[in-house]
């Protein structure tokens, strides 16, 4: 096939394949145009069953009571993706680690002392307002991942920082604690994590405690374990 | 056409954009972003049915949740594998090269 067929051939299969899109999009558009305003969601069933959820916010109250299940195997699949991620990285290749800017400026030593500390203090303010307002384990947990790239990226942290029993810990405590509760709900109250009326508030509280801990982990985890391929630094002694 | 239907619609013309692109786009990283930009699009038009109603239905929006850590996990995952394929082939698609279909 000549250069020119190639060119022409891809400008068909391009056209035809836009023209394709655009008829899906006036499909599903149509689709988006015939539904109604009016809700038919679960917003009351929600709203019904609030006073044995624990907590007084209903996203909260959804994500760790109602659709528990949801959310456990969720921490269990970014505990995968760290186990992915690590299974990756060849140990034969040499790996690099990102150089340390950190030693060679003090605005930004100073500026992470500053900045870290507030981060901390938000991430455990958002986890203790999830009970009753928009935050929980899951923003708390980006916040804790923020302030992990940002040492990272800062070089205050080896970029493949150990893979130790401290860290493992950490990523695995939010699925184990969220496993040793259903568990305790499968043995005492007979169904899958349902909470105890008395405790549910405690325990979805100890939950997320530990699951921002092991998001904020896994992601920094993550970026480091994909920064790592990316071999512009130092080589590892 | 309300509000939700304005949102609605713009979520399928974000997928669209990105499903565009994750078929024409051969660079695997375009791929992913591509990729993103559909599942952002899918979030949009669920949490825009979510708004329906007198007050937000938390139902959706905790699928929403879970869908954004699903897919940076997945992301994560995906930039790791091709961080491999470049440092194993120094490629970064999955296209054959002309000369090698011969």
């Amino acid at each position: 096939m000549s250069g020119r067929s190639r060119m022409s051939f891809r400008v068909i299969q391009r056209t035809a394949l836009g023209a394709g899109i655009v008829a899906l999009g006036l499909a599903l558009g149509s689709a988006v145009l015939s539904i109604s305003p009016e809700a038919t969601g679960l917003a009351r069933q929600v709203d019904g069953a609030m006073n044995v959820s624990g907590v007084a916010h209903p996203l909260t109250a959804v994500l760790l009571n109602f659709r528990g299940y949801d959310t456990l195997l969720e921490i269990g699949v970014l505990l995968v993706a760290v186990i992915a991620v690590w299974s990756l990285d060849y140990r034969e290749e040499k790996r690099f680690h990102l150089q340390a800017p950190i030693h060679r400026s003090p605005v930004l030593r100073v500026g992470m002392g500053i900045l870290l500390p507030v981060i901390f203090i938000t991430a455990g303010y958002m986890v203790w307002a999830g009970s009753y307002r928009p935050g929980g384990a899951f923003q708390s947990g980006a916040l804790l991942g923020a302030a992990g790239v940002t040492l990272i990226s800062s070089g205050m942290l080896v970029a493949p920082f150990a893979r130790g029993p401290l860290v493992r810990l950490f990523l695995a405590a939010g699925f184990l604690m969220f496993i040793g509760v259903a568990a305790g709900t499968v043995l005492f109250k007979g169904r899958l994590l349902w909470y105890p009326i008395e405790y549910a508030g405690l325990l979805i509280l100890a939950i997320e405690t530990l699951l921002a801990f092991s998001i904020g982990a896994a992601l920094t985890v993550l970026f480091a374990g994909v920064a790592g391929f990316f071999g512009k630094g130092e080589e590892r002694p | 056409m309300t509000v939700m239907h304005l949102f609605g619609l713009t979520g399928v013309a974000l997928f669209c954009i990105g499903l565009f692109g994750v078929m024409t786009k051969p660079h695997l990283l375009k791929k992913l972003l591509s990729l993103n930009i559909a599942s952002a699009g899918v979030f949009l038009l669920m949490v825009a049915l979510a708004s329906r109603g007198d007050r937000p239905d938390p139902v959706p929006h905790a699928l929403v949740l879970t869908g954004i850590v699903i897919s940076v996990s997945a992301t994560a995952y995906a930039v790791g594998l091709a961080a491999r394929l470049h440092r194993a082939t120094g490629m970064v698609t999955l296209e054959v090269k002309p000369e090698d279909d011969a």
